[in-house]
């Protein structure tokens, strides 16, 4: 397995303020990499130094096998970044803009021009090419930025917030996008929208306060947790939950509306997940309550939060 | 950060180019061309109109019709004072006033020292939107994915000395035709000889102010604040000399800025344009080191 990237004991302070402590972490050549934590964990600091855009206090940066301190010009153009809150010039015209863009990242004039065209073909906005950046709506900017982000096919694309601000319909268009470049390059993204990293990304990082929470595969991340949803089929009164409460290898419940249930296992040697599962069973059993559905592993957002040490157990 | 040392002059050369393409296509370039246009039209009335007059009091029909060598006594007589006071030399009957005024074609000699004086103002006026901005709204981020930190400052910086050569390029070559026309008189060919040579003077004494600019444009977040500080330091010092300078001995103190050594460029003798030249380039090469030293520490 080859390495995209590679981060290792990153650390940057602003004055008094540590935003990134000793964080590493790889992340696979033609992974979809989501890079996910709560606000001021340090994604946008994280990227910025990968980039380069900041002066890291301590680590190395290693991008698609080159140190990025040592060697950034030779890296030049083999990666991208959708760059949050970056402003593009509002007078200036969009074709002209992006074709100066490429030829800066290498491509020669005919080259610039067919991937300009490209690009704001794959990004929809091939009719808006002639007009100026001012004239765009959001949705158009945020598409143009990602525009940007694709041209000259880098091997490594960083989108920082993607979809943010935009409408569900552009949302998807930039999501089928993404999942239309797996494959071709590894493409990190980072986002609040944690329904949108679990249908995108095969593996994810958290960032939680400056340090790794989590690294690795994301089915390994939403299977390997001990969340079990069950769904039953008469509301779950206050006695039967602290039945359930009280059966071993039980160390979280959540109710999260009359009929449905979350709870955390905590299996161990002697007592397996399906034994935890099975006393629960019985338990509702007892109370005729009747399970219907049961789903093991969570949803990234719930499981997130477990790993943030947000998650409401009750 | 390390850096490569190595500058990708290619991109340079490229960002320069295009930066200057958009900066004289664009709204600002055309300001800044009228302003100095009216600067210097200005310039030309100031040292013409009293020509005139004193020429038609002389005797002759107007400045027009009078010979070189009348024109040039005027000048003398009228100029010669006020030339040795511009340029801090100390009588009128310097060697440098007399090489400006009996040597070369003395009106253009005339407009070239007066502009000099204008030119670290108006330099700090095209420097002071160098990168301040784009390191503000992050537009600079979107260039660095795909250059170096050097490569864009360089090419900024190598934009706006170009683009000013330019802009006085066009007016000395204005006044040129001006004062051909007006005054048929003074030959031509050394009239425009005479003005490019001046021209490459202004180039010169542009530069230190414009690498002060590219400084101040990574040190403080706006242009707006990278105009007042530049023209702080042109004028602070200025200020201090012309006030306290008739109660002390303050000329060397011109010296400690790009200011003290700009007319030394229009001395006849070579030592001295030499050593002033060689003192404007080493002020500009300081200011760029400053810049330097400053943008690869600095987070972008």
């Amino acid at each position: 397995m080859t390495v995209a990237l590679q981060v290792t004991d990153l650390s940057k302070s602003f004055g008094q303020s540590v935003a990134l402590r000793g964080v590493s972490f790889s992340i696979p050549t033609g992974s979809l990499y989501g890079l996910v934590g709560p606000n001021g964990a340090g994604k946008t600091t994280l990227l910025s130094l990968v980039a380069g855009f900041l002066i890291p206090d301590a680590g190395a940066i290693s991008i698609l096998g080159k140190d990025a301190r040592d060697e950034l010009p030779e890296l030049r153009g083999r990666f991208s970044m959708l760059v949050q809150d970056a402003m593009l010039p509002r007078n200036r015209k969009i074709r002209e803009t992006l074709t100066y863009l490429a030829r800066l990242g290498g491509l020669s004039k005919q080259e610039a021009v067919q991937d300009v065209a490209r690009v704001l073909e794959m990004c929809g906005l091939t009719d808006q090419a002639s007009k100026r950046f001012r004239q765009l709506s959001h949705g158009m900017t945020k598409r143009l930025h990602v525009a940007q982000a694709f041209l000259g096919q880098p091997e490594l694309i960083f989108l920082d917030e993607p979809t943010s601000g935009l409408d569900p319909e552009n949302a998807a268009q930039i999501r089928k996008i993404i999942l239309e470049l797996a494959g071709e390059s590894t493409v990190v993204i980072s986002s609040h929208n944690l329904v949108e990293l679990e249908e995108t990304c095969t593996d994810l990082v958290i960032l939680d306060e400056g340090e790794v929470a989590y690294a690795g595969s994301m089915h390994a991340f939403l299977s390997g947790g001990s969340l079990v949803r069950w769904t039953v089929d008469s509301p779950v009164d206050e006695g039967v939950l602290s039945q359930i409460r009280g059966l071993e290898g039980v160390v979280g419940l959540e109710l999260k509306n009359p009929t449905t249930l979350h709870l955390t296992f905590e299996p161990s040697q002697t007592l397996g997940r399906h034994h935890i599962a099975k006393s629960v069973i019985e338990t509702l059993l007892r109370h005729d309550i009747v399970p219907r559905t049961m789903a093991e592993g969570a949803r990234l957002e719930e499981r997130f939060l477990v790993e943030v040490g947000r998650a409401p157990t009750s | 950060m390390k850096h490569s040392s190595s500058i990708n002059w290619r991109q340079v050369g490229f960002m320069t180019l295009a930066d200057l393409r958009r900066t004289l296509r664009g709204g600002s370039g055309l300001f800044f061309l009228l302003v100095i246009i009216l600067v210097g039209w200005i310039l030309l009335a100031i040292v013409t109109n009293p020509l005139d007059r004193l020429i038609v009091e002389e005797g002759s029909q107007s400045l027009t019709a009078a010979s070189p060598a009348v024109i040039t006594q005027q000048i003398a007589v009228f100029f010669g004072p006020v030339i040795a006071w511009w340029i801090d030399a100390p009588s009128q009957f310097s060697e440098s006033v007399v090489h400006l005024i009996s040597a070369r074609p003395a009106v253009m000699s005339l407009f070239l020292i007066m502009f000099a004086g204008f030119v670290p103002f108006t330099s700090c006026l095209v420097g002071c939107d160098q990168m301040a901005a784009d390191l503000a709204n992050r537009h600079a981020r979107v260039i660095l994915l795909r250059t170096g930190r050097l490569e864009l400052m360089l090419s900024r910086f190598f934009g706006v000395v170009l683009f000013s050569a330019i802009v006085s390029l066009i007016l000395v070559l204005f006044v040129a035709a001006f004062i051909g026309t007006r005054l048929p008189g003074f030959d031509p060919i050394l009239l425009l000889l005479w003005g490019l040579q001046g021209w490459m003077a202004l180039v010169v004494i542009s530069l230190p102010y414009l690498a002060l600019t590219t400084w101040l444009s990574l040190v403080v977040r706006t242009s707006g604040m990278v105009f007042i500080l530049s023209l702080l330091f042109t004028t602070a010092l200025i200020v201090v000399t012309k006030v306290l300078g008739g109660y002390f001995e303050l000329s060397w103190l011109e010296k400690l800025s790009p200011w003290g050594w700009k007319y030394g460029l229009f001395h006849p003798n070579a030592g001295t344009l030499l050593t002033s030249l060689s003192v404007l380039l080493l002020f500009a090469l300081v200011f760029l080191a400053a810049a330097r030293y400053r943008l690869v520490r600095r987070d972008c």
